[in-house]
């Protein structure tokens, strides 16, 4: 019986966008509408297998083992709500070669929810790389640059983890998460430092984020789930490797640092810079998918912290980050993409006013934004709220700080979004221009939802969060439907709602007390002037004295450090080829010294 | 079973307060008039000015708005101060506070001055562009050392409840006594906070004709003349609640009412005094500019707060000072 | 590039002694400085003649400002500004007019670019006659213009308002283009 069901969910889930990927690819015109039924019925079904615990050991040769759990369920929420408005997005803007979009889209969601499923390495591994390469194939549609870009670093990705798939086997002779007795701490360190570094890397944590500006710049519909969905196999692979494999005894045999373990401690130290520089390097974009992408490194980090620092409260932040993040970001990426298909231009300094044009647009946006920015009346302020509590009550004086001040900058690069795009002067080219279709604003829609339930019932979704924390064994969390608390204060969400409320409606009832004028936006006081047809739209090079500021710091670069270091390699293999001087006696001296080098090793060695 | 009577007495008092709250505010402001008029050896206008300002405003004949976008100044403004006025203890009475969380403060915050922002850009002004891109740099300078201040307090008192902090404060000592140095970056912090000279640079109203409030006027404007008389009780009271113990001085456990009179008073005091010593450095300073407001700002008052988090971390961490 | 045309209705009823009382003791300004009567502001504002004492400070921009103040002679293309700030102006809005030049012309009185009359453009409440007056006058005039507004006499948003036309016929007759 149990094992039909595990058949039955791996089908649902995996097999059925496979299915779907070869379907899609037939049908060509219609591939679009094929991805969205194929990539719905995984998003509906996962209501019924709520709370389901599914396990099952399958000997294929070796053992594998596939798992549906919360956390599978947890992580499946969030990639397949993703990955479906991304398709319905897609309906309107994906017009070059629909069905290898839809095939693509569809292999790596299988490929997503596969990996959630697995529980050993080998079958982990697989799905993996077929998320990995259908996500290579699918930037490779808008550029090659990009595309190998990510290519370099997603092959890096693959080495570490396979680095530490390879020494667990050597010490276990096993691929199951689940047969990890026996392991020595020194062995131990170096599974773990290769997986997290490796999953790392799909989380664009600094210094591995460089692929990120540029794959993210790739189609929106795609980038919305890549940045928003399948960035988040990074996440559910470190929670996996430090606590599901792992756990937390072996994690503390590393030696503690007021209960957090000192393994744990430099990722989170490295996920609190990354916060901090994703955000500085986003408040300087003027390339809204740009801006949009150092975002994303930055808002990761913040789950970096949480991972790294291992306490319940830290740990579920994470979680609940991961989970707005993957909700707020795609919405802003889909926002972005909107943006971009009506006015077919990249830089916010060249848009301006949409937001009167567009106002379902601008609304989902801002909505997304007081996500991001932690406005408490998105649940994105409770998940910066928890991440906070834990790094505060630990006494973390380096990390709360960077991560506070992460968060204020995360104000300035949103308001840049918001102003240059949708508020200011509306520009001539686009006075007639239209709100965007309706299955981008439905897609829009559905993913802004969560953002403002969760709000109000935290405790749903801590709920869900709790269950996993027991099944990890890291700890249980103190929350209720609408509050949640550290040990150090908590938070009411509905008292906040209702006041919230109150207080508007006597805002309201003092502005309805008189009426209003509207006025055109060349109406305006400059000086008693009224330049005709100029544009004044103070958006180009926004935070210009912020930037003269940071200038001695900007010119240090990461990008830079990485394509000085392959111009080095391009250089040395140009001395490397020096040494083959067709001369004949010099290849025989060389045989000489390697022979004589092979002798001194392999004698040292025996 | 929730007690119907006790909730509208709650809500009652609640208003009281934070109608209490605007009209001190507007008094403080008419007060800050004077009181620069008389350091400029000037007569002044009457204290009540700003009341009779805000009534001119609101009963303006007409008003304009742009779109449906620049509505949201004074709506959010207005409503997201008052929400701040309500998570504030003010003299030592929790409104809404429950736990009276310090980040949730320190976001709730946010909400009018994002409203704010998004009303001024939405008017397709370039002054009220460059003037909200200054606010929120100066908002990126000033916000790092009162976040480490904020982190010492943290940190020292072994919470991020105001409630608590106030109780602490008020059986052991003010947090003005052990943390001096932070003190005086927040107070540095504070001047930025509520853009008073010479950190006036989003307003600016020689160079950028006011700033983003440079298309707001007759309605708009009262209420958003409203809003930042709250917000001076807003940033004023955080410092008095941060490190003069909120006002309280006696306990509403055993006095009663009494206290709760008491506290207010000396709460009143205290902001005053703060607000004074805002004021006197507001009525001498010229003006900075934006990149050297941020100089200044990630130098000075933060080194000052970072010896400050040190010092609280020392003593909190090795000392064990339990307060 | 024109503005938003007024509405011609005058809402008379409304207009409060209450309200009246309370614009004329916050009377925001903003002075259009042309020519050379700027010069007398800032020693009205300052220390010693101190207009704040009757709630009069300058603002920045139109939007906030019930006070117009016209500080001299008004060039062509200067009008064409003033009807502009005038226009952004919220009702119930007030113009004084400052110097001899925008009564008659003053100094300028056969000048081909200058207007004469300030009149013939935008309703005027009070004129401030000399060349240039002192600060006694201001806030002499300042103080009439309170008293005026008190009594309902100040009534030059309404005069705009219902001569709408007339107003804007011999504005076009100085300046051909609006958008310049």
């Amino acid at each position: 019986m149990e094992i039909n069901l595990l058949w039955g969910v791996f089908g649902i889930f995996v097999l059925l966008p496979l299915a779907g990927s070869i379907l899609s690819y037939l049908g060509k015109k219609f591939a679009i509408y094929i991805g969205i039924i194929f990539a719905l019925i995984p998003t509906i079904m996962l209501y019924p297998f709520y709370a389901q615990n599914i396990s099952e050991l399958i000997n294929i040769g070796v053992n594998i083992n596939l798992v549906f759990d919360t956390t599978t369920w947890f992580f499946m929420l969030m990639i397949d709500t993703v990955a479906f408005a991304s398709f319905l997005f897609a309906i309107s803007c994906v017009k070059k070669k629909p069905e290898g979009f839809a095939s693509l889209m569809l292999l790596s969601l299988a490929g997503a929810n596969g990996v959630l499923m697995s529980r050993d390495f080998l079958s982990l591994y697989i799905f993996w790389e077929m998320m990995s390469w259908s996500a290579y194939l699918l930037i490779l549609r808008s550029s090659g640059e990009y595309a190998r870009r990510y290519l370099l670093f997603g092959i890096l990705s693959a080495y570490f983890i396979i680095m530490g798939i390879g020494i667990f086997y050597y010490y276990t002779g096993s691929f199951l998460f689940s047969d990890s007795a026996g392991i020595p701490l020194m062995g131990w360190f170096w599974i773990l430092f290769f997986l997290v570094v490796g999953f790392a890397v799909k989380m664009a944590v600094v210094p591995l984020h460089v692929w990120a500006p540029y794959a993210y710049s790739s189609e929106p519909s795609f980038v919305s789930f890549f940045s928003g969905g399948l960035s988040k196999l990074g996440t559910f692979g470190i929670l996996m490797g430090m606590y599901g494999i792992a756990g937390l005894s072996i994690l503390q045999g590393f030696g503690t640092f007021r209960d957090v373990s000192l393994f744990g401690y430099p990722f989170a130290l490295l996920g609190a810079f990354t916060a901090f520089i994703g955000t500085i390097l986003a408040i300087f974009q003027d390339d809204l998918r740009k801006l949009l992408a150092y975002s994303s490194i930055g808002q990761l980090g913040y789950v970096m912290v949480g991972l790294g620092l291992g306490t319940p409260l830290a740990v579920s932040g994470a979680l609940f980050h991961a989970f707005n993040h993957a909700f707020f970001k795609s919405l802003l990426f889909l926002g972005a993409g909107a943006v971009i298909y009506r006015t077919g231009k990249y830089k916010i300094s060249e848009m301006g006013g949409l937001g009167y044009r567009m106002p379902f647009t601008f609304l989902f946006v801002l909505f997304a934004i007081f996500a991001l920015a932690g406005i408490p009346i998105t649940s994105g302020f409770i998940s910066k709220w928890m991440l906070y509590e834990a790094a505060i009550e630990k006494k973390f004086v380096i990390i709360a700080p960077l991560m506070l001040i992460a968060s204020v900058g995360a104000f300035l690069y949103s308001f840049r979004i918001l102003y240059g795009v949708f508020l200011g002067q509306l520009d001539k080219p686009y006075e007639n221009i239209k709100e965007a279709p309706l299955p981008m604003l439905v897609a829009m829609g559905i993913l802004m939802l969560p953002l403002l339930i969760f709000s109000i019932f935290p405790g749903w979704i801590l709920e869900w969060i709790d269950d996993i924390m027991k099944s990890t064994g890291v700890g249980t969390i103190d929350y209720n439907t609408y509050s949640y608390y550290s040990s150090i204060g908590g938070a009411n969400m509905l008292v906040l709602w209702i006041a919230f409320m109150l207080v508007f409606i006597v805002a309201m009832l003092i502005f309805l007390m008189k009426k209003a004028r509207k006025v055109d936006q060349y109406d305006n006081y400059l000086a008693g002037e009224s330049p005709p047809y100029v544009q004044l739209h103070a958006a180009h090079n926004f935070y210009k004295p912020l930037r003269d500021t940071w200038a001695p710091l900007l010119k240090y670069s990461i990008d830079r450090a990485y394509e000085k270091l392959s111009r080095f390699f391009v250089e040395g293999f140009e001395e490397i080829k020096k040494i083959y001087t067709e001369n004949p006696q010099d290849y025989a001296a060389y045989l000489g010294i390697a022979f004589l080098l092979f002798l001194f090793i392999g004698w040292w060695l025996l | 079973m929730i007690d119907w009577i006790n909730v509208l007495i709650q809500a009652g008092v609640t208003a009281l307060y934070l109608f209490l709250a605007i009209v001190i505010g507007l008094l403080f402001l008419g007060i800050g008039r004077k009181v620069t008029a008389r350091i400029h050896n000037r007569v002044g206008p009457p204290v009540y000015q700003n009341f009779i300002d805000v009534g001119k405003l609101l009963a303006k004949k007409t008003n304009i708005r742009h779109n449906w976008i620049f509505d949201f100044a004074p709506l959010f403004g207005l409503a997201g101060v008052l929400l701040t006025l309500a998570y504030l203890p003010m003299g030592g009475y929790r409104l809404l506070s429950g736990e009276g969380d310090l980040i949730l403060l320190l976001y709730v915050m946010v909400i009018p001055a994002l409203g704010f922002a998004l009303g001024a850009g939405a008017s397709s002004n370039p002054n009220a562009g460059v003037g909200v891109m200054r606010a929120l740099t100066l908002m990126l300078s000033y916000e790092m050392p009162f976040l480490l201040v904020l982190l010492s307090i943290m940190i020292l008192y072994n919470t991020a409840s105001l409630d608590v902090l106030l109780s602490k404060q008020m059986h052991f000592a003010w947090a003005i006594a052990m943390l001096p140095l932070s003190a005086l970056a927040a107070d540095m912090a504070l001047q930025g906070m509520m853009m008073e000279k010479p950190f006036d640079i989003p307003l600016a109203p020689h160079e950028i004709a006011s700033g983003p409030m440079v298309e707001f006027g007759g309605k708009y404007l009262g209420m958003l003349m409203l809003y930042s008389a709250g917000s001076v009780i807003v940033e004023t009271t955080l410092f008095v609640d941060l490190f003069l113990g909120g006002g309280v001085v006696l306990d509403p456990a055993t006095y009663g009412i009494l206290a709760y009179v008491v506290n207010y008073l000396v709460w009143f005091l205290l902001i005053f005094v703060v607000w004074l010593i805002a004021l006197f450095i507001n009525a001498v300073f010229p003006r900075f500019r934006i990149e050297q407001a941020f100089k200044f700002y990630w130098k000075w008052p933060t080194i000052i707060a970072a010896i400050g988090l040190v010092q609280a971390y020392i003593m909190s961490a090795f000392l064990g000072v339990m307060p | 590039m024109n503005e938003n045309p007024l509405p011609s209705i005058i809402p008379e009823k409304d207009w409060k002694k209450i309200q009246r009382m309370l614009s004329k003791r916050s009377l925001w300004m903003i002075h259009f400085c042309t020519g050379c009567g700027a010069m007398e502001m800032p020693p009205t504002m300052t220390s010693r003649y101190d207009m704040e004492r009757f709630g009069i400070i300058p603002m920045a921009t139109p939007r906030q400002a019930d006070l117009l103040l016209v500080t001299g002679y008004v060039a062509v293309k200067t009008l064409k500004r003033i009807v502009r700030v005038y226009e952004q102006m919220q009702d119930p809005k007030y113009v004084i007019s400052f110097g001899s030049c925008p009564i008659n012309g003053g100094l300028y009185w056969d000048s081909y670019n200058t207007i004469k009359r300030l009149d013939k453009y935008i309703p005027v409440d009070i004129y401030i006659a000399g060349c240039m007056p002192r600060p006694e006058a201001i806030m002499d005039g300042f103080l009439k213009l309170m008293k005026d507004i008190d009594e309902g006499r100040a009534d030059g948003w309404l005069r705009y308002r219902k001569y709408y036309d007339k107003y804007k016929a011999n504005q076009m007759r100085v300046f051909r283009r609006w958008d310049e």
